[in-house]
């Protein structure tokens, strides 16, 4: 989860350059609000997070094999 | 204990964060119209802080329990921020000018917010246990949403910088005076035809400007520079009419001859402060909605600004003002409006009283001082009489008008106490007043040409009425009586 919020910090401070196309006037926050409440589904549901995290750990799993 | 702590501090943020969403917008999208200060960074800052703190101690503890009465306190804290935060997104969709319409619809919004609340509560009474579960959902659902807030007010932080405030000392007090002083007086949206009747005498009830205008020259067909304050204002700078204005976060953009987009520039040698450095005055300006103080550094001795909507003041700091500027930046549609009328009424009254305060400042005669004070009213929200303030229920309300009719008595009122001060001070008989607007009433009533402004001008020595019925162009009028104040032909000739 800790790796979920990073990353979606990061990404939302990087926002302003990869929406550069966007006219600032026309709501680029609402982009960002949207991507949130995507976060959000994560929190409420937990088949939500319980998958996200096993996809990770079966990420984890795998490059542990290959090592 | 620790998971439970560290969802009421995670909550306790989101609940904070989501009631200043919409300030996080405006720092987004308009963030000029703000002049945002780094003093406003660190009292957002504090507010956000202090606010999360608040909510994160009920949210503490509220959340484990799972009575009705945890579950109404949870909905009413949540109430306001989830308000905010459903506001903040509605100003960004492509719809708004519907949502707008609707909540014009006078019923609509009433019904609707009962609807909801009537929901709420009939479902917290019939089923508590599934009603707290759903109110916990969505809160965790939009929490994240304060990743958003946090990092648009950390960036807001490398966008500061707007000044506010311009206080030179006069380098060469000895110099010969060859000018008169000048003060000009520009009302927003102070209508033409609500200053004069059909016989183009000022109207009887409007005491102190028929007084003023006896003594004055009346101009009679002067063309406002533009139908909204954001391109007339600029105009007048500018001394000639701009053709139009763009906000852009790094300043104002004016539209050039080929549609191309041009900084603006207000400090030119032919634009009305460069002129007015020209002829030796010492320069001053106040007023509110454009960052005078950024536009006209460098040809400013004395500068006051404020934004329409940020109700912070400089110098001062307080928690309360990012949560008052919040409130301003919400629509005014009920139920929003119970809380903004009386915020953005308070904020207009202290813009008017600063600005005012401005306009009384001591008037140098060595070297003679130009000040330009741009006040707030009868624009709205109209909140007052012509006894003083004492804003109405809806201070927004644009019709019927006799709410902006109030305004203009109220101007009338202001300019007389003005104009009182200066003969105290002894300086009225020597000194130039202008009385002007940017544009006319927008909302109907009286108006007629909305792009007809009242243009009055008493100079220095003037004992009798005079009219100018010959049409001029407002955006140049202004200089024109600079330069007449330094002795040209055209102020001997309107003696």
């Amino acid at each position: 989860m800790l790796i979920l919020f990073l990353a979606a910090g990061l990404f939302l401070i990087g926002e302003r350059h990869a929406f550069a196309y966007v006219d600032p006037g026309t709501g680029s926050l609402l982009y960002q609000t949207a991507l949130t409440l995507v976060l959000g589904i994560g929190l409420v549901f937990r088949r939500v997070r319980v998958s996200i995290v096993d996809f990770l750990k079966r990420l984890g799993g795998r490059g542990d094999d290959r090592g | 204990m620790t998971p439970r702590l560290v969802i009421a501090a995670w909550l306790g943020l989101a609940l904070a964060a989501l009631f200043f969403y919409p300030l996080a917008v405006a720092l987004s999208t308009d963030i000029y119209y703000l002049q945002w200060r780094t003093a406003d960074v660190l009292e957002t800052t504090a507010a956000l802080a202090v606010l999360a703190c608040f909510f994160g101690i009920i949210v503490f503890w509220v959340w484990p329990r799972s009575t009705r009465a945890s579950h109404a306190v949870l909905v009413l804290v949540s109430a306001v921020p989830l308000a905010s935060f459903a506001a903040g997104v509605s100003r960004q969709l492509p719809f708004q000018r519907t949502l707008i319409a609707a909540g014009e619809t006078g019923a609509l919004g009433t019904i609707v917010s009962l609807v909801i609340a009537t929901a709420a509560a009939v479902a917290l009474l019939a089923w508590p246990a599934g009603f707290g579960r759903v109110v916990r959902r969505l809160l965790l659902l939009v929490s994240p949403v304060s990743l958003v807030v946090v990092a648009t007010l950390a960036l807001s932080a490398a966008r500061t910088g707007a000044a506010v405030r311009i206080d030179h000392e006069p380098a060469d007090a000895a110099a010969a005076r060859v000018c008169a002083p000048v003060l000009a007086l520009l009302f927003d949206e102070l209508s033409f035809y609500y200053v004069y009747d059909q016989d183009d005498n000022i109207r009887p009830e409007l005491s102190a400007l028929t007084r003023f205008g006896s003594q004055a020259t009346h101009y009679l067909s002067v063309a406002a520079p533009g139908r909204e304050t954001l391109d007339a204002l600029p105009s007048f700078l500018a001394a000639r009419r701009v053709r139009e204005i763009e906000v852009r976060s790094t300043g104002l953009m004016e539209r050039g001859a080929e549609s191309e987009l041009l900084p603006f520039d207000a400090v030119r040698p032919d634009g009305l402060f460069g002129t007015a450095r020209a002829l030796g005055f010492w320069t001053e300006v106040g007023g509110y909605y454009l960052a005078y103080c950024d536009l006209l550094s460098g040809v400013v001795d004395v500068c006051r600004s404020r934004s329409f909507y940020n109700v912070s003041s400089p110098g001062e700091f307080s928690i309360a003002d990012p949560m008052r500027t919040t409130v301003v930046l919400w629509p005014r549609q009920f139920p929003f409006g119970l809380l903004k009328h009386p915020a953005f009424a308070r904020h207009q009254r202290e813009m008017v009283e600063e600005l005012t305060a401005f306009a009384r400042r001591p008037i140098r005669q060595v070297p003679p001082t130009f000040r330009f004070v741009h006040f707030s009213i009868p624009h709205l929200p109209y909140v007052f009489d012509a006894d003083g303030y004492d804003p109405p229920f809806d201070p927004l309300m644009t019709v019927p008008d006799d709410e902006y009719a109030q305004q203009v008595k109220y101007v009338d009122r202001l300019l007389g106490e003005l104009m009182e001060e200066l003969r105290r001070e002894g300086v009225y008989d020597g000194t130039t007043v202008v009385v002007l607007a940017d544009h006319g009433y927008r909302f109907g009533g009286r108006e007629r040409d909305p792009l007809q402004i009242p243009f009055i001008v008493k100079e220095a020595g003037q004992q009798r009425r005079a009219e100018v019925r010959a049409e001029r162009e407002g955006a140049t009028l202004l200089r024109d009586t600079l330069a007449a104040a330094c002795g040209s032909p055209a102020r001997a000739a309107a003696r």
